[in-house]
């Protein structure tokens, strides 16, 4: 029976309790579940080709030998495997191979296969975070079949990709503009006849990553405002009656209010869901803008669907049958970057404290072919049991990607080699350099980069911020195409550089006994970086300024 | 009175009874307390309604107000009903409308502001009330018009989008309806003198009665308990008293001039026994056309349960069961899941038995979990929608649908969940009804505990039966079972095969003794395939394993053995053919009735049959019979079984030599009167080859004798005959750890023996003593009399001769004993006594591989007769 049927059949209280009783479930229920699934998932994975490849022959019996003989994973362990698609060496026969960028520059495409169990799973959790987004408080909630959704995510063969496929394996929904249609139009293509066609249908539900939902609904008011060279009456011709009456006495509202119009002021909107990274910088605004705080939910190319925030937005809860969770305590985590050989301890889902921050380790269930692999996304845990949702299981707030790895608005993934790489390939004469994610005033993120140059090329080379904002910029442009994608289709530009001067690093080497982390090292060691080239410049008295 | 008046007064009773069902049968849920306030206030509606019209005391205007007030709050108490016949969590205040309505109520009493009393006048004798409407009475009807439109918001929201609670509300919402159409219509001049406004009032009840009804808020029996019977009674006692009593009480008076008391008195024990016939006709009634099928149902359970309790074989009990379920149901199909030893829920039985079995369920399945905090059936339907479905395997779901299940029944015994009931689904798609369904609850619940006692009962049995490694039934059950079918097929056919691994000391040294329980259970697992279920595979020692084929002649049994020997030598090829090791087995066979009168010949026959192929070389397949000889070789050739074993013979003999000389001498004597005899008798040259040999070993177990106790000139005290007896099974302990002489024990073990059963060690009688054994019991008898010993001298061998007659059918077989004394007085067997005419060694009992007896053996060149005196 589809989720449309359902809505007819049955009362709210049971469709609730179905798809999102999963929050009340006590502890032990949760990790029994969590368990027993890990269980079929090491029926298949252990003995697979792949599995064995990465016990090294071993054989796990019980979870907490899993626990021990497997090691934790990345991408590169499955990589001979799955990008050559060998699908007799997985678990169970995929039905759907998905992709997404590994490293930019470097490894253009990491891929991922989809069991049927998977999909199925994929589609309840999918339809759980429906119901979650559209919901006022428990088992209150509005869904109703031909509403309309907006819907600014990649198509296949991206994750994102299949959300309109399960949702209306479920539901009827109309997605505008319509998927197949949407496939093969720009981004922009995209949004003005999505707008378009809301213009007309109205528009219940918006969904996307968290900076493109804000640059959408700033096009959205562009769309609609005066610098639209069509006349008032064919732009009423454009819409329906209804939309047309709303758009007037919005404007008027707007005239009287000395305001900009907002698209709050045109669409009812009910469900707002917003995924990827750097969500926290957008969601005041879209609030602002829509009049309804944006849900966030987790999901990923390897783990699938894993987790929503409801009604109350005071945290994500996972799915207990999507994957089987580990989260690696901040103090291990660090010290897996410190040292790569390092093997960090994991806890469970049930062993995790409020307030402390963690690494993701997941183990995807239903024949996923990933075991205890680390995502490299960092949560928080903002609490444990919540009066308001009537639970006792942990919520959690995401916090970035581990620090190897800079993603800026969920849209690159830079690591120390695809910079490297820039590097080389502009010829800039960099001595030293070290990166950092870092936010603006307004609380945008950006890639903060603090280079050396080589003392000796001062003198021949033009190296001026400008020039080397603009260098760097086009390698990374040209070596990462998400990197692109930014600036075309959010036209945001998110490298900084500060020069700091010659001899700064090795200063601060020989202060600190190692040289400072090359990506997203502590604030605290750039402010000791930048304490270094300070001192350092009224030791040789210097001019303050020269170099920055 | 007035078919006006008799309309309202049935109507009354209709809700007199209906509140007073529920009354009476305690029911304790909130809507069943709204539903019989809601009778109260149609009761108080219309029996205020019938006081007035019969202008009963105290006045008409009382009654008036009665039946306003039943009508005014009867909108708000509809409400409230409505409320908790939803379940609507979301109404609050929900007995405002009653408090208004109630102080409405008050106000009018005193004031009469919304309905004035009405008027009352006479016409022809009959009362006539008149009413005066003012736009305050349409005021009232506007307040309760709003109070159900409220009620209406109410049932919108909750059943928006909810068609399970509009279903279950339908019949509530057509009472309301006719209701309101009755009252509407009554209001009409056309309609006027018919109580269309009461009887849409009784059907309204009805219907709202029947909305419990089909909510399985209670059964339909409750209806028509026995209080139920006793309160219509009660009601139709009243009626023909109110309207009979009087006319009854002044007929009696005029015809009989019965005193006024005294009238009345007969009046009202008339009454009585009308209420009580009245209750009793009524529980008939109602016992025949509806409790009965309820009582017919509990009584069906209740014999069912009694059938169970005694029963404990779980196949008996599962299919009662399934009887059971398909007589008092239509449910044809379904499937019991039972505890193992290991936790699991596997397929025990099935209604039907084509059926497949190989389906199960694991102890921490949410299914099994669920189970263990409600008792009721599960619906697969609902449970597919909970979050515990979602730690389901996909495996698990696979299988589910694929059984089609829709229903699980609990078989719970004291909280205990002993097994489960699958139901698949209706082949319409539609759901099994309740009473069905605790149809199948309740038998599966009596039956449960006896499921559970017969489960540990079978085990118990299973495990005393069972070879643990094997899993087949172990030896001593093997004598039950072979008992028992040779009871049942002597006179038809039995065969029995039995089995007896080679070397299989030297394969356990070779693969371990890991891997030689592995084979011994291929090898059970070959036998158990390769029959039928009508025969029986056994594990009857170590190495050995037993086939009973009833109904089998020898030709088949043989084919049977014959493959499976060949399937055995082949468990463990792991060369392709060139094999190192292999596993080997010597069969023999034996069959019923052709070569066997009693079970336990059948089998020695069969072990002799054994110990031939032993003797023979091994490896091969021998039927038993003593003019018949069949023996296939298999791929290793017979290569001089005799000779292998003669150094070990020798060597056991002289170590007899060197520590009692006499006993040596005598085992040579036994030897040759044991071949003579055998011979005599017909019996083939390899079993007299054994005969032989298990004569020259049979005192072997006097190695182990202190040498006081067996040159004791003197008799032997009780204790130390007791330590010579222990011989037999000394001989049998020292052959038993040389594999390739183990076919001579049947015959060492059985030679003391007596005919008559009082032998020793193992007190068999008749013919169930190996025919070698009772060969050299006569033997061995026989040269102990003709031989002088320390402790006595020999005896002649008239005398000897006398013995073995007098103890014919006593310690000898009568007709060996015949024989034997034949051959003597003949001459055949010469009498050997204490000639120590024993060749130089190796013994002569030896015989030449091809099974030729040397002729310088048995009877020792020059050997003089023994003394017959």
């Amino acid at each position: 029976m589809r989720f449309q049927e359902k809505l007819h059949e049955y009362s709210k209280s049971e469709i609730w309790e179905e798809y999102c009783g999963f929050l009340t479930l006590g502890m032990d229920e949760f990790m029994s579940i969590q368990k027993r699934l890990l269980e079929e998932q090491m029926a298949l994975w252990v003995p697979s080709q792949l599995g064995q490849r990465i016990l090294r022959g071993k054989t796990p019996k019980t979870i907490d030998e899993f626990r021990s003989m497997v090691p934790l994973t990345t991408y590169e362990d499955y990589a001979p495997l799955l990008l050559s698609k060998q699908t007799k060496t997985l678990p169970a026969e995929p039905v759907i191979w998905v992709q997404t960028t590994w490293e930019g520059g470097i490894r253009p495409t990491k891929v991922a296969p989809y069991t049927k169990g998977m999909l199925d799973t994929f589609q309840h959790n999918v339809i759980s975070c429906l119901i979650l987004a559209a919901s006022k408080e428990k088992g209150e909630f509005e869904v109703n079949v031909g509403d309309h959704m907006l819907y600014a995510l990649a198509p296949l063969p991206y994750v994102t990709g299949l959300l309109p496929l399960l949702l209306n394996n479920e539901i009827d929904i109309e997605f505008l503009p319509p998927v197949k249609e949407a496939a093969s139009m720009s981004f922009k293509e995209r949004n003005v006849l999505g707008f378009k066609l809301g213009m007309k249908k109205g528009i219940e539900y918006f969904f996307g990553l968290g900076s493109v939902l804000y640059y959408v609904s700033q096009s959205l008011v562009s769309l609609t405002g005066s610098g639209s060279k069509k006349s008032v009456g064919e732009k009423l011709k454009a819409i329906s009656p209804r939309m047309a009456l709303r758009l007037l006495a919005a404007k008027r509202r707007c005239r009287k209010e000395h305001r900009d119009l907002l698209p709050k002021d045109l669409f009812n909107l009910r469900c707002f869901m917003c995924a990827g990274t750097d969500n926290r910088s957008y969601k005041a605004d879209l609030e602002r803008m829509w009049g309804i705080r944006p849900i966030e939910l987790f999901a990923g190319t390897e783990p699938t669907c894993i987790g929503c925030e409801t009604w109350s937005r005071e945290g994500v809860y996972f799915f207990p049958d999507a994957c089987f969770y580990e989260f690696i305590p901040e103090n291990e985590m660090n010290r897996s970057l410190e040292d790569p050989n390092y093997e960090p301890r994991t806890v469970l889902w049930n062993e995790v404290q409020a307030g402390e921050i963690y690494e993701l380790v997941l183990t995807v269930f239903k024949g996923g072919a990933f075991a205890r692999y680390r995502v490299g996304d960092v949560f928080r845990c903002t609490g444990i049991g919540s009066a308001q949702e009537g639970n006792e299981i942990p919520r959690f707030e995401y916090i970035d990607r581990v620090a190897d790895t800079i993603d800026i608005a969920g849209f690159t993934r830079i690591t120390e080699n695809s910079i490297k790489q820039a590097i080389e390939l502009s010829r800039l004469p960099i001595e030293a350099w070290t990166a950092k994610k870092e936010f603006t005033d307004g609380d945008r993120p950006y890639l903060h980069l603090y280079v050396e140059l080589q003392r000796e090329s001062l003198i021949n080379s033009a190296v001026s911020i400008r020039i080397l904002q603009e260098q760097l910029g086009i390698y990374f442009r040209y070596l990462d195409q998400d990197y692109e994608d930014l600036k075309k289709i959010l036209g945001i530009d998110p490298l900084k550089i500060t020069m700091i001067k010659c001899g700064t690093f090795a200063a601060y080497e020989k202060k600190y006994g190692s040289p400072i982390r090359r990506m997203n090292p502590e604030s605290c060691d750039i402010n000791d970086l930048v304490q270094c080239h300070l001192s350092d410049r009224v030791e040789n008295g210097g001019a303050p300024g020269d170099w920055i | 009175m007035t078919g006006y008046n008799w309309v309202s007064v049935v109507s009354l009773f209709c809700y007199l009874y209906l509140l007073l069902t529920f009354a009476v049968n305690g029911k304790s849920e909130k809507v069943f307390s709204k539903f019989m306030l809601l009778m109260a206030v149609m009761i108080v509606w219309v029996g205020g309604s019938v006081a007035m019209r019969a202008e009963l005391w105290p006045s008409v205007n009382f009654w008036h107000h009665v039946s306003v007030g039943g009508m005014m709050l009867a909108a708000a108490v509809y409400f409230l009903f409505i409320v908790d016949f939803l379940e609507d969590r979301h109404s609050r205040n929900t007995w405002v409308w009653f408090v208004i309505l109630a102080a409405l109520f008050v106000f009018d009493c005193v004031t009469c502001f919304f309905i004035p009393e009405p008027v009352v006048t006479y016409a022809g004798g009959a009362a006539i009330f008149t009413y005066t409407y003012t736009w305050r009475f349409y005021l009232l009807v506007g307040i309760i018009l709003v109070c159900i439109a409220h009620m209406i918001v109410v049932v919108v929201r909750h059943c928006r989008g909810n068609r399970i609670a509009f279903r279950q509300l339908r019949p509530v919402l057509i009472g309301i309806a006719i209701l309101l159409a009755g009252h509407l219509l009554a209001s009409l001049p056309q309609f006027s003198g018919i109580p269309l406004d009461i009887i849409s009032g009784v059907f309204n009840a009805v219907f709202v009665f029947y909305a419990l009804y089909k909510k399985h808020l209670f059964k339909m029996s409750l209806l028509f308990s026995r209080a139920n019977c006793v309160v219509l009674a009660l009601i139709v006692g009243l009626v023909l008293g109110l309207r009979f009593f009087r006319p009854m009480q002044q007929w009696l008076e005029a015809s009989f001039g019965t005193p006024h008391v005294g009238a009345a008195i007969c009046v009202s024990i008339v009454l009585v026994l009308v209420v009580i016939g009245l209750a009793v006709i009524f529980s008939l009634i109602f016992r025949a056309v509806f409790v009965s099928r309820e009582n017919r149902r509990a009584e069906r359970l209740a014999r069912f349960g009694d059938d169970v309790m005694h029963m404990l074989s779980n196949d008996e009990i599962l299919q009662d069961l399934t009887n059971t379920v398909r007589d008092m149901t239509r449910i044809e199909s379904l499937m019991v899941f039972l505890r193992q030893s290991d936790g699991d829920y596997r397929v025990e039985h099935t209604s039907n038995p084509l059926d497949e079995k190989n389906f199960y369920i694991r102890a921490d399945h949410p299914i099994v979990t669920w189970f263990t905090h409600h008792d009721e059936c599960l619906n697969m339907r609902d449970f597919s929608r909970s979050t515990s479905y979602r730690s389901l395997w996909d495996g698990e779901k696979k299988m589910l649908a694929e059984l089609g299940a829709e229903e699980f029944v609990p078989m719970l015994s004291g909280g205990d969940l002993v097994g489960m009931l699958l139901i698949p689904g209706k082949k319409d798609g539609a759901p099994w009804s309740v009473s069905t369904l605790e149809t199948v609850h309740e038998a599966a619940a009596k039956c449960a505990g006896p499921v559970r006692d017969a489960v540990v009962y079978e085990r118990s049995i299973e495990e005393a039966r069972k070879d643990k490694l094997t899993g087949l039934i172990n030896r001593k059950y093997f004598f039950e079972v072979l008992d028992r079918e040779f009871e049942q097929y002597k006179d038809t056919m039995l065969s029995l095969c039995l089995f007896n691994l080679d070397d299989f000391k030297a394969y356990n040294q070779v693969y371990g003794v890991q891997e030689g329980d592995l084979a011994l259970q291929r090898v059970a697992g070959l036998l158990s395939s390769s029959v039928n279920d009508v025969c029986t595979a056994a594990r009857i020692g170590g190495k050995e394993f037993a086939l009973i084929l009833p109904g089998y002649d020898i030709h088949f049994a043989k084919l049977i053995t014959e493959n499976i020997v060949e399937e055995i030598g082949r468990i463990n090829d792991r060369t392709g053919g060139q094999i190192a090791n292999s596993l080997k087995v010597s069969a023999g066979i034996c069959a019923a009735p052709y070569m066997a009168t009693s079970a336990r010949e059948l089998f020695q026959n069969a072990e002799t049959a054994v110990y031939n192929v032993k003797r023979s070389g091994k490896n091969a397949v021998q039927i038993y019979s003593s003019n018949i000889y069949y023996q296939t070789e298999r791929q290793y050739k017979f290569s001089g079984g005799y000779r292998e074993n003669a150094s070990t013979i020798y060597a056991l003999t002289a170590a007899i030599d060197a520590k009692d000389h006499y006993t040596f001498r005598h085992s040579q004597n036994v030897a040759y009167y044991c071949e003579e005899l055998g011979k005599a008798a017909g019996l083939s040259g390899d079993l007299i080859e054994i005969l032989k040999e298990a004569a020259s070993l049979h005192d072997i177990g006097k190695i182990g004798i202190r040498e006081d106790i067996l040159n004791k000139p003197d008799a032997l005290t009780p204790d130390e005959y007791a330590i010579m007896k222990s011989h037999v099974e000394n001989a049998v302990n020292i052959i038993r750890h040389l594999p390739s002489l183990d076919y001579v024990i049947p015959t060492i073990l059985s030679h003391h023996e007596r005919y008559d059963g009082r032998g020793y060690p193992q007190r068999l009688k008749g013919e169930e003593i190996p025919i070698m054994g009772r060969i050299l019991c006569i033997a061995d008898s026989f040269d102990a009399m003709t031989s002088e010993r320390n402790y006595k001298k020999p005896l002649g061998l008239d005398a000897a001769i006398k013995n073995l007659q007098d103890e014919a059918g006593g310690q000898f077989d009568p007709k060996l004993v015949l024989i034997f004394v034949d051959e003597i007085r003949r001459g055949r067997i010469k009498v050997l006594g204490n000639a120590d005419a024993a060749p130089p060694l190796p013994s002569p009992a030896f015989s030449s591989p091809t099974g030729e007896v040397t002729k310088d053996a048995p009877a020792p060149a020059g050997a003089a007769p023994a003394p017959v005196t």
